[in-house]
Order: structure tokens, then sequence, then C-alpha cells
């Protein structure tokens, strides 16, 4: 438009204190490197994060499809359920197979079926009688908070009933960034919802249900969460003792190890946080704030992003 | 599409841009290393969307604007001023001339912390980065017009400036003479 006139208007004088200003006002190349450092670094553990999330995805599809062969079926006999997640331990006959598949094996109905595989459920213990074209699901176990005896030939519209504490919170929105346990968690359990014949009947698409699983036998799966979170809890303690104690450099090496041991661990935010302290008893001010900025580039809604921020408010 | 710029082509690029335009935006001096950082890490997240045939610099000045802004509600509690003058190493022996130069970016400087910030980031974007009237307008979110009058007023004000140091300075010659 009026481009000359523009320049016209710029006249020498002004222009002459310009080029002075911008000859003086620049960043140092110290500054420069700096902060190009410390960018790098905080960049290339985003491309692992993606990394790991498209292995995730990958290894959630392949979860998907070895459970699905598996859903199937019992597809038939379950469609008018209401519950995906309960339907190998259900008791109702079966009078189109009169067979239940338990842990991907095919059991033959003989009356004489009866899973070994013990599945806790909270404290509890969960047994499976199969007779022809009754199987009955028990749960045997001492009574604890929580954990109530169950028959699961009682309707349960909500498995969420039946979630532990820990496992409550590994679905819960607390940590929409998620743990490792909790990934897998959603992947064995929405797989065979997703994949099975009446997904549409899933009770509570958006919330992640615990591992009520198409197999009575996942001592791994639900004793796993449980020893790891365990884990990340003493893990998390220790850092924070080390920081309470001022021992920062320490308290970065557990942060180290903690991060290579749960690498999508549920403390990620909490971790992060007692990493950026770490940084900033050292002061190492510039990664502290590179450590919030990740927290915050991570879990924007994180409510441990206030105080994260207030970690170093002086920073070089 | 041609070639995308990797992360590390943009920040040598646009470093100094980034820099100044956080500066002239009122972040704090220890904080505008991390800010610059900060804007670097957001549009690194955007890149996927950068659409290299448009303006980078639009897209950083607006990221700019909003880690200067969540910057300056952090440091709420302390007074937030438009930053001084860098010093910045000179590699230029003529100390004379250094002086001199550095005189009159004070001058700039102090007459951009006295604008508004819309004149001021008018002034910046288009007679100390270079950009055109039409892309400081888009960075902006104003129109052209506007960004013309804004453009004006604040040249304007930096005129006025300029002309009062310089009045200063011939008067502090005279006096330093007539000693």
């Amino acid at each position: 438009m009026s481009e000359p006139e523009r320049d016209d208007e710029l006249d020498p004088v002004l222009q002459d204190y310009i080029a002075a200003f911008v000859e003086i006002d620049r960043p140092s190349d110290a500054s420069r490197r700096q902060t190009w450092t410390a960018l790098d670094e905080a960049t290339r553990p985003a491309v692992r994060w993606r990394v790991v999330g498209a292995i995730g995805a990958i290894a959630a599809i392949a979860a998907a499809m070895l459970l699905m062969p598996r859903t199937w079926s019992v597809g038939p006999a379950r469609r008018a359920e209401p519950d995906l997640t309960e339907a190998p331990y259900e008791s109702e006959s079966r009078p189109d197979t009169g067979e239940l598949r338990t842990e991907g094996t095919r059991l033959p109905n003989t009356g004489e079926l009866r899973s070994e595989g013990e599945r806790r459920l909270g404290t509890g213990k969960l047994r499976i009688d199969g007779a022809p074209g009754i199987e009955r699901v028990r749960i045997d176990g001492e009574s604890r908070p929580g954990t109530e005896e169950r028959r699961t030939d009682e309707s349960r519209p909500n498995t969420d009933e039946l979630r532990t504490d820990e496992e409550t919170r590994l679905g819960t929105d607390e940590h929409p960034t998620g743990g490792a346990p909790g990934r897998a968690l959603q992947v064995v359990a929405s797989a065979p919802a997703i994949s099975g014949p009446s997904a549409s009947l899933g009770p509570k698409p958006a919330r992640p249900s615990i591992p009520e699983p198409s197999r009575p036998d996942t001592e791994a799966e639900t004793t796993l969460p449980r020893s790891t979170l365990a884990e990340q809890t003493a893990a998390l303690r220790a850092i924070q003792q080390a920081l309470i104690e001022g021992r920062p450099a320490e308290a970065l090496a557990l942060v180290e190890d903690s991060r290579h041991r749960f690498p999508m661990g549920i403390f990620i935010d909490e971790i992060t946080v007692a990493q950026a302290q770490a940084f900033c008893d050292l002061g190492r001010s510039v990664q502290a704030r590179e450590a919030v900025n990740a927290l915050s580039a991570r879990n924007p809604r994180s409510p441990l992003l206030t105080r994260a921020r207030r970690i170093c408010p002086s920073s070089p | 599409m041609g070639h995308r710029p990797s992360l590390k082509e943009l920040y040598e690029e646009h470093h100094t841009f980034v820099w100044r335009v956080i500066r002239r935006l009122g972040v704090p001096p220890a904080l505008v290393d991390d800010a610059v950082q900060e804007v670097f890490m957001v549009l690194h997240r955007r890149q996927a969307e950068l659409d290299v045939e448009s303006s980078i610099r639009s897209l950083l000045y607006g990221i700019a604007r909003r880690v200067a802004k969540r910057q300056r509600d952090q440091e709420s509690t302390r007074q937030t001023r438009i930053q001084p003058l860098s010093v910045t190493p000179d590699p230029r022996p003529n100390l004379e001339q250094r002086l001199e130069s550095q005189r009159k970016a004070e001058v700039v400087s102090q007459a951009l912390a006295a604008m508004d910030e819309g004149k001021r980031m008018t002034f910046v974007l288009a007679d100390v980065e270079g950009m055109s009237i039409p892309e400081v307008a888009r960075c902006l979110g104003i129109n052209v017009n506007t960004a013309y009058a804004r453009l004006r007023a604040a040249r304007e004000r930096m005129r006025q400036t300029i002309a009062r140091h310089q009045a200063r300075e011939e008067g502090d010659l005279v006096r330093t003479r007539t000693r």
C-alpha cells in the first residue's frame, strides 16, 4: 500500500538511533548458546515421549487384537449383558456352547472346569467353578474394607465398585498423562469393549476401567500395578526425603533412577516438581525452570504447576 | 511444501527477534532467557501445525506475547518495567563510538519504555525488526491503517525524545566549552 511513505518517514536521524539500538540491544552469544542448550535438552525428552506414546499405541492395538478372539468367543452369550468386563465370571448358563474361555484357553465343558487362577480383587480371591451349562464364580477371601465378597451372578452394572483405591487412582483424571500401569490397565480393560461385537454396550467408555478382563487369571496384571505403585510411592518418598534433608544431588539421581524404572509412572508430575526443586537447590535455575516448563507442556492443568512455578522465582 | 526448518534453524534465525520482543514486552531481565526458551518450546510443539509459507515471526510474536504476559503476571509483585539495555560485549575497539551507540540506544530504549504497548510493539516490529506493515498488523491483530497510525505516532514520540536528547547533549557541550 503505502510502503514508500513508510520509508520516507524514517529519517536519517531516526535510522541512526535505531541502528545503534539494534546494535546494542541484542543477546550475547553466551546467552544464545545457553538457551539453545537448555532448549535442546528440553525438547529431546518430548521426542522420547512421542516414541513411547507410539509404542503404547502399538501395544494397545496388539493387546486388542490378542483379546479380540476371546471376546468374540463369549460375545454371543453376553450380548444382552450390561457389563462386558464381567463376562468371564458370569454364572449364566450358556446353552449355545456351554463353554467358557478363560486365559485364552478353550476349556471343555466337562463339569470339572475349575480355573486355578486365583484372581486378586482387592484382597479377595476369585475362583471359577465350572459345571455343564452353569459356571459359577465365587469370590473367596477375607473381607476387608473396600473388598466385599461378591457373587458375580449378581447383576453388577457398575464395575467401578470393584476398584481398589489404588486402581481407582490409576484411572482418575488426576493423572491425565497416565503412568505405565495406568495405560496398561486401559489397554487391557478397554480392548475387549472396543473390539467386542457388542462394544456399544460398554457402560463407561470415557472412563478407563480396571482390569476386569476377559480372563480370570490376571494375577500379573492386577499385582503389577499394585507392586509398581508401592515402588513408585517409595521412589517418590525417597526423592522428597532427599530434598527435605538437603541432598538435592541425590534427589536428582533418584529422579533419574525413578524415571528409568517407571518411564511413564503415575507420579511423573510430582517427580518433575521434585526435580525442579532439586535443580533450584543446586543453583541450576534454568534447568529448574525447564523442568517446570516440561510439566506445563505435558500437563498444563496440573494443580502442581502453581507450586512448581514458585520454586525458582528469581532464576537468572 | 518445501523444506521444513528444524528447531535449530528456526532458533538460529529468530532468536534475536524473540529475545528483543520478549524484552520489549516487559519480561524482567532475569527471566528473559527462560521466556525465550519457552517461546521456542511452544514453537517446537506447534511445529506440526506450522505452515512455513506463513510468517513464522507472526507466530513467534503471538507466542512471545502470551509467554511474556504469563511471566509478567507471575512477577506482578515486583515492578516490571521495560528493559534497560543489555550490556553485550562489543568486539569493536573504538570505545568512543561504542559509547555513542550506547547513548543513542539508551535514548531509544527510554522512548520505547514511555510508549504504550501498542505503539511500542508497532515500532519495534516495523522499524527495529524491519517487518512490513501488513505483517506487523497481522502480528498485533490490528488492521493495516491502525498499524500505520500507531507507527506514525510512535515515530513522532521517538523523534521528540531524540530531539530532547540532542538538545541536552548540545547544552552540555556548550556549558563545557564556556567553563
